[in-house]
């Protein structure tokens, strides 16, 4: 009895509650254990006593997000597992993902590249054909296949779509599958494959899985209002893009921006259902190859880079996207460069160490193959060191071959690789190309022959955060 | 006094306790809903709150009292069944759909819910309304949370701190 009346002695027992600062630390850490970081973020500012819960119950652990470039995930074609280009002094994660249950490639459906087992990155999760792995925590979860849809179009092939942000929603992740060639039934072809059609159509049909409901829902997204709310148009001939390039999508503040067929982009908002046409920055169309263009987010937002003039012109532009605004979306040059090849690379990165290639294509081959390749690569090697530097004389410039991998998540960089070997961080805001180390795979040129390819590519920031994907 | 009966009242006619709010109003319930409190249950495994004597609450008005017990009420059977492992879906959602409408209330009594739950200790109803609050601070910033809990308007030198603390997790406001 007593016990209980002097339990709260602070709060007079007749006086209602005016607001929530008349709460005991205990309750306030109740509710703030509820609250995901980038709220907890605002609550440590909101009054000296809330500052105090969040730091002594260590509620706001920045250390366990996705915060850090831990390296690139590079996938190479022909080769089975997909690389990571690691950072230094980076912990030891490892792209080997041995913790999975066996087999894990390649996939059933050939619907996507069954050559690539990372299909997407975000924010540390991984997506692969049937998984959806977190390699620093070692945990995954299965992704259950698709339903078959029901006006399932013979010739459609999907780009799937991790969306994970573990600060705002540390418990869920989703999948959103986005056709990238398509007969939808509903519309007519009159004149054959030169007529255009719209797209995407209004409502746009996407499957989506959820982690919280575990299964895959077909949802409809509407196109936003606006101005600028038309589609876009493009034949049927553009729209069936077998040709089977990677393009890239990133995650920003809830919304996923697509790289669509024909060089637009769309924004997906899974929490209003709707979608939005970005068309393209002024000198990149329909023409451009997609291969030489890179969206990614990076300091400010959403970033468009392109590599132009046999890889040589370097052009960077950032979205303007903010919905609290006035709705409109547009790019703003943020960086060209005429011949970034002409620019001498500085040694090294960060810490004046290399970027090391983990090589767990040539590390897990078996024994009796290494020392094949490793032979050929002997007589190989000569060869190539001559090559090359005549190559690189002739066209007066530092670095050759150069290809967008990515960008970096927090600061205005892009990583390159030269030729497949050289991985590189460009400085916007410096004009300066810092040469990372060798990502070239151990004998690729022996595995892969004539076929070498980086095929995908993505900065990976490793996460800690245990609750999603659930097993381990 | 001190039974050894388990404080789920289950054994035939449902065993009462008195509950006295702080305005003196007395409140008869089932032991076994009562016992949500981990507070109560203890006072009424020790034989008390029976007869006329009840259990005297001063921390907690007759209106927050009356709402609280409507939730231990509702969530009694459940908490009986050991966390009812055999309940059907539709008692869940109807549990659910019940907590939903619950916490649909006005902010002041919410904070007295939360302060009775917490003196009662109620584990269900604390995080019920730890969750409610916590989804109304869900995407504001730290002006827009004090003003949504109802916090008085900053001081100077709160408004200092705010500010002082702005650039520490820049990650979070970009």
């Amino acid at each position: 009895m007593e016990d209980l009346q002097n339990q709260d002695a602070a709060r007079e027992p007749d006086r209602p509650a005016a607001g929530a600062d008349v709460l005991p630390a205990d309750a306030v850490e109740e509710i703030l254990r509820r609250v995901p970081p980038r709220g907890l973020a605002a609550c440590r500012r909101v009054c000296t006593s809330w500052r105090a819960v969040v730091d002594s119950n260590r509620l706001l652990r920045a250390d366990l997000l996705p915060l850090s470039v831990a390296g690139i995930l590079v996938g190479f074609a022909a080769l089975n597992f997909t690389e990571l280009f690691h950072a230094p002094s980076s912990s030891p994660i490892s792209a080997r993902l041995d913790f999975l249950p066996r087999p894990t490639a390649p996939a059933a459906d050939d619907d996507e590249d069954a050559w690539t087992p990372v299909r997407d990155h975000c924010n540390g999760l991984l997506l692969l054909a049937d998984h959806v792995a977190n390699p620093a925590t070692r945990r995954w979860d299965p992704l259950p296949p698709p339903r078959p849809q029901q006006d399932a179009p013979f010739l459609t092939r999907y780009d799937s779509r991790l969306v994970h942000d573990p600060t705002t929603s540390p418990h869920c992740y989703e999948v959103v599958r986005i056709p990238t060639s398509s007969r939808p039934s509903s519309v007519q072809y009159d004149n054959g494959a030169g007529a255009a059609l719209e797209w995407p159509p209004s409502p746009f049909l996407l499957q989506v899985f959820s982690s919280t409901t575990g299964r895959w829902d077909e949802r409809p997204f509407f196109r936003d209002g606006g101005e600028a709310a038309a589609g876009t148009f493009i034949t049927k001939l553009e729209l069936d893009d077998l040709s089977g390039t990677r393009r890239q999508s990133a995650c920003w503040r809830g919304n996923l921006y697509v790289h669509c067929n024909t060089n637009f982009f769309i924004r997906i908002s899974l929490s209003t259902n709707q979608y939005r046409v970005i068309q393209p920055p002024p000198g990149v169309d329909k023409r451009t190859s997609s291969s030489s263009l890179y969206l990614g987010k990076s300091a400010k937002g959403i970033y468009l880079a392109s590599l132009t003039n046999q890889s040589s012109e370097l052009r960077v532009w950032v979205l303007i996207d903010d919905e609290s605004l006035d709705q409109t979306t547009s790019w703003v040059l943020r960086h060209h460069h005429n011949d970034i090849g002409s620019v001498r690379p500085q040694r090294y990165f960060c810490d004046r160490n290399p970027w090391k290639l983990e090589d767990v294509n040539f590390n897990e081959a078996p024994e009796d193959m290494r020392s094949h390749w490793a032979m050929l690569a002997r007589c190989n090697s000569r060869y190539d060191d001559l090559t090359f530097d005549r190559a690189r004389r002739r066209r007066k410039c530092h670095v050759t071959g150069l290809r967008i991998l990515g960008f970096h998540p927090f600061q205005e960089v892009v990583f390159l690789s030269g030729e497949m070997v050289t991985g590189l961080a460009y400085h916007l805001d410096r004009s300066e190309l810092r040469e990372l180390g060798c990502l070239y795979p151990a004998c690729y040129r022996e595995i892969a022959g004539k076929n070498g390819d980086i095929l995908t590519s993505f900065p990976y920031t490793p996460c800690w955060v245990r609750d999603v994907p659930a097993n381990k | 006094m001190a039974a050894p009966e388990s404080g789920d009242g289950n054994n035939g006619a449902a065993r009462m306790v008195t509950l006295i709010s702080s305005d003196n109003t007395r409140f008869e319930v089932e032991a076994a809903a009562a016992s949500l409190s981990q507070t109560l249950q203890l006072t009424i495994l020790d034989g008390g709150g029976g007869g006329g004597d009840g259990i005297p609450l001063p921390n907690v008005d007759s209106a927050t009292l009356s709402k609280v017990l409507e939730y231990c009420i509702k969530h009694a059977p459940a908490a009986a069944n050991g966390g009812a492992p055999n309940a059907t879906a539709v008692d869940r959602a109807e549990l659910e759909r019940f907590d939903n409408e619950f916490v649909n209330i006005d902010q002041s009594v919410l904070y007295s819910l939360i302060m009775a739950a917490h003196n009662l200790e109620i584990e269900g109803l604390q995080s019920l309304v730890a969750k409610k609050v916590a989804d109304m601070i869900k995407g504001k910033s730290p002006m827009e949370i004090r003003r949504t809990l109802g916090f008085p308007d900053p001081t100077p030198e709160e408004q200092a701190e705010m500010n002082a603390h702005m650039l520490e997790y820049g990650w979070a406001y970009e």
